[in-house]
């Protein structure tokens, strides 16, 4: 009975303290545990300068926005903040509004500024552009936060036509099946009017350093401001022999260069075909240069080679025919009877 | 019958009588004479005049060394065997019984040859004579007790006399104009003391062979054009004898064998101490170049929040010893105020402003270094860089810098180190400001009654940096709601310091209100700073119950570069 009573109060004992520590947690879980933590959003650049807006110009500039994490749909609204309907100017793409996938790690956004014509902003303004991320799908909180980043924007207008560019890179191409050579500049537009450099210039020198050939290219695409393209002229080097060049090559705005490198320009020769990795190589390469060189003689060593198999053949074949057929016309018995009349006659 | 019989005898009457008087007539005419002669030795003579059986003259020298065969036939009156002999002057003596001798020197005597029969002799020749020699030749017997030899014969035209003697040319030894020579270079040999002493019918020119390996003939270098350095022309050895190279532009640096030959204009190889061996000549260590180094693609870098970004650095090195002779070739990347100097060596690592020698690699594809004939190739690197790294843009820290790569190559081992080089990238790019960081999901105020509020402020909001820029935020929030009924947003406070009492907070406002958070810039990796905002709620008078819910937004702010 005490061992009853005993059992029944310690079981109930451990019961209520379960119960008090459940209702307990609980509690603490819902007022005193921190809230659920977002994963991290970023946007960059932070800071967009546009101080030289030509007005009935477009401006574009590229924003990243990146999360290390990206585990959840979201959705990303993009809102400028200026006066006197300044925000109308603003278009992005993809879009004011768009959904981020799960899994995207980093999106590139354009901004477009479109300033009306007429219009003057001499001593600039300051404003925003507020990047808002919010979850595709709330949760049951009683206050959802909304994350957002703030670009702080500065815009001024200008009269003045502004050409300048920045040449990001410039690089070379492998000579390709038709013997053509390619070199892409990359460059940016950092004016406020569509322009373009006014040529791309090469120089193709041998490795003594002496230059073997020119080309100069000019009319190209006019590239929006803010904006980056790239820029490309193609060079023949079917008459250049195999092997490793130099390239000078340059960007120029009218007398200026505006950015110049040196190249390497490889092309394989002719004669060497290009192996893919586990192609069996040549186990005679100076028995195929021979061949490839003396073309007469190697026909020539063909046909002979052939005319004497087939004379082979052919021997080997009458004989054994011919074998046969006199084995046949013995036996024939016209022959036999020829020759028994011959043997008679001897005897 | 009798008739014929007379005239039988008749006829051989009348033949008697004849036969009778011629014999009378030719006794009467007859004398009895005795009669003797003593015969003399007569010397043969040239049936064949003597030449030389290959011509030797100014043109067509006989090689020291070599021999000058004279062959000639005659023929003895009295049948006797005959010697040729050839002297160096116009007088021989014959010798009863034996061959001839000359009275000055004897060039060359043949064995005892059968009258009419062609015979020859053999007349060597050697470095010490002269290069023009008169023969003489004559033919003799060996008559026992009058031997007699013909008068002597030149020969005539190019066979005849005199024969040429051709001697080897000679020289000291060669030396390098320079050494070591750069690819690209001239190999230039210069013998020394080069000499040929045959002048006739001019002075005989003299050309330098160099071969890659031993083993050579007038013809050329035995193993042909792969195996020749150098192939010089006839040159006059009162003049100088030289021979010079091109090296390949691309050429791998290092010792190369050279052996040296010297042949004169008849082909006749020098036999001077140096000739075929080996006189080596170095190829120069040179120093690499780099060039077309990009870095992110000549674009501005552009951070991930909370993790490294992939920055990718290429380049073009390029040595004229080949791409082979490269032996590291690494990068590093940094702001600009650091300067190469401070981020040259892994211990200056720091992930806010310079990553140090980071390895590359050859290109799997392109311009790859395939052989010592390549001198080129193209690298690439990747760096991975934190996202707190220094911003280098408009209202930083650094605006007035930017991020730039040296390419830092180790040239072969044969160079040591005095050949490694770095280059520094012409035009660097900009580290893009970068907003990151992250926050708590929600807030919740928790059970409250009419008139209960959170005091002091205890509901927190923790704004964590994962970015390269110090936080401000600006709050707006939406009033809360349960159905129709509402509590207006002005009812949620906030603070930036724990323990703020409700009430001594800011009211939140629909409209964004920035706050000085001064969450500084994150200088670790992984220790991101932080800042905490404290929230609570007031329920107003006259709210009926329910679960209200409503919308916060905290927007990040570049906050003030004094504050970072």
């Amino acid at each position: 009975m005490i061992k009853n009573y005993l059992f029944t109060t310690f079981y109930n004992l451990s019961m209520k303290r379960i119960l008090s520590m459940a209702v307990v947690a609980f509690l603490a879980a819902a007022f005193i545990a921190p809230s659920q933590v977002f994963a991290g959003i970023g946007v960059s650049p932070a800071t967009l300068d546009a101080t030289q807006l030509r007005p009935g110009t477009t401006f574009s500039q590229e924003l990243v926005f990146s999360q290390a994490d990206p585990d959840e749909e979201l959705i990303l609204t993009l809102e400028p903040d200026f006066p006197n309907g300044i925000n109308e100017w603003f278009n992005f793409e993809p879009g004011r509004e768009f959904t981020i996938e799960p899994g995207v790690q980093r999106v590139n956004l354009t901004v477009n500024i479109t300033v009306p014509e007429g219009v003057e902003i001499d001593e600039g303004v300051e404003g925003a552009i507020r990047v808002k991320v919010s979850r595709a799908t709330n949760g049951n909180a009683a206050i959802e936060v909304v994350r957002g980043a703030k670009i702080d924007v500065n815009l001024a207008t200008t009269d003045e036509s502004v050409v300048q560019f920045n040449v990001r890179s410039i690089e070379i191409s492998d000579i390709d099946e038709r013997g053509l050579g390619q070199v892409t500049a990359k460059v940016e537009n950092t004016g406020n009017i569509a322009a373009a450099p006014s040529r791309i210039a090469l120089d193709i020198l041998n490795l003594d350093e002496q230059v073997l050939k020119s080309v100069s290219v000019s009319g190209f695409d006019p590239i929006d401001p803010g904006r980056t393209a790239t820029q490309s002229i193609n060079f023949t080097a079917a008459d250049l022999p195999g092997g490793e060049y130099f390239v000078n090559a340059a960007v120029i705005l009218n007398d200026e260069v505006l950015r110049e490198e040196r190249l390497v320009l490889n092309k394989v020769p002719a004669d060497v075909s290009v192996q893919d990795a586990g192609e069996a190589s040549t186990d005679n390469p100076e028995l195929q240069q021979f061949l490839a060189e003396n073309r007469l003689l190697a026909l020539m060593l063909v046909i002979f080679i052939a005319t004497s198999f087939t004379a082979l053949v052919v021997f080997l074949f009458k004989n054994d025919d011919g074998s046969e057929e006199d084995e046949k016309q013995k036996k024939s018995p016209k022959n036999k009877s020829m020759e028994d009349e011959s043997a008679d006659s001897k005897e | 019958m009798k008739t014929n019989l007379i005239t039988k005898r008749l006829h051989v009457a009348i033949l008697l009588v004849i036969g009778a008087l011629v014999f009378a007539f030719f006794a009467v005419q007859a004398d009895n004479v005795n009669t003797s002669v003593t015969v003399g030795n007569t010397a043969p003579a040239f049936d064949v005049a003597p030449a030389e059986t290959v011509a030797s003259d100014g043109t067509t020298p006989t090689n020291a060394g070599d021999t000058v065969t004279i062959s000639a036939t005659a023929t003895d009156p009295g049948a006797e065997d005959y010697y040729l002999i050839v002297c160096s002057t116009n007088a021989v003596s014959p010798t009863n019984g034996a061959a001839p001798t000359c009275v000055a020197t004897t060039r060359c005597v043949s064995t005892t040859t059968t009258s009419g029969a062609a015979t020859s002799c053999d007349i060597s020749t050697a470095e010490v004579d002269p290069e023009v020699n008169d023969w003489y030749a004559f033919v003799c017997d060996g008559n026992s007790s009058a031997a007699s030899c013909s008068t002597g014969s030149q020969g005539s035209g190019a066979t005849g006399s005199p024969y040429n003697v051709n001697h080897a040319p000679t020289y000291a030894g060669v030396t390098l104009a320079t050494n070591p020579i750069a690819p690209g270079g001239t190999v230039t040999y210069n013998a020394t003391t080069p000499a040929d002493s045959d002048v006739t019918p001019a002075q005989d020119s003299v050309e330098m062979l160099i071969c890659r390996t031993a083993g050579a003939t007038a013809a050329g270098c035995d193993g042909g054009v792969s195996d020749t350095w150098c192939d010089g022309s006839l040159q006059d050895p009162t003049v100088g004898v030289s021979c010079s190279f091109a090296l390949p532009a691309v050429n791998p640096a290092g010792n190369n064998a050279a052996y040296i030959y010297m042949f004169d204009e008849h082909g006749f190889a020098s036999t001077s101490a140096t000739q075929g061996t080996n006189q080596s000549f170095d190829v120069d260590n040179v120093a690499p170049t780099v060039s077309a180094i990009t870095l992110n693609g000549g674009t501005d870098i552009s951070l991930t929040e909370g993790v490294a970004t992939n920055v990718n650095v290429s380049a073009t090195v390029s040595d004229n010893n080949s791409c082979t002779d490269l032996d590291a070739v690494s990068t590093s990347v940094y702001r600009s105020g650091v300067t190469y100097t401070g981020c040259d060596t892994v211990g200056e690592a720091d992930n806010n402003n310079c990553y140090a020698v980071i390895s590359c690699s050859v290109v799997g594809a392109g311009n790859t270094c395939d052989s010592t004939t390549d001198a080129s190739a193209e690298y690439t690197c990747t760096v991975s860089v934190q996202y707190h790294a220094d911003p280098t843009d408009a209202a930083t820290q650094f605006p007035t810098e930017n991020w730039l790569t040296t390419i830092a190559v180790a040239d072969g081992l044969t160079g040591g180190t005095a050949n490694n080089i770095n280059q520094q990238i012409g035009t660097g790019v900009e580290l893009l400001s970068l907003i990151g960081y992250n926050t708590g999901a929600s807030i919740n105020y928790g059970s409250l009654n009419v008139g209960q509020s959170n005091d002091p402020l205890d509901r927190t909001l923790t704004v964590t940096n994962t970015g390269n820029v110090g936080l401000d935020t600006e709050l707006s929030g939406t009033d809360m709601s349960s159905g129709s009924d509402t509590i207006a947003v002005s009812f949620q406070e906030y603070a930036l310091a724990a323990s703020t009492a409700y009430g001594s907070g800011t009211d939140l406002t629909t409209s964004p209100v920035e706050e000085e958070l001064n969450v500084a810039k994150t200088t670790v990796t992984g220790s991101n700073e932080v800042g905490t905002l404290y929230w609570g709620l007031l329920i107003p008078t006259g709210t009926p119950p329910g679960t209200y819910s409503g919308t916060n937004t905290l927007t990040a702010v570049k906050g003030e570069v004094a504050n970072w």
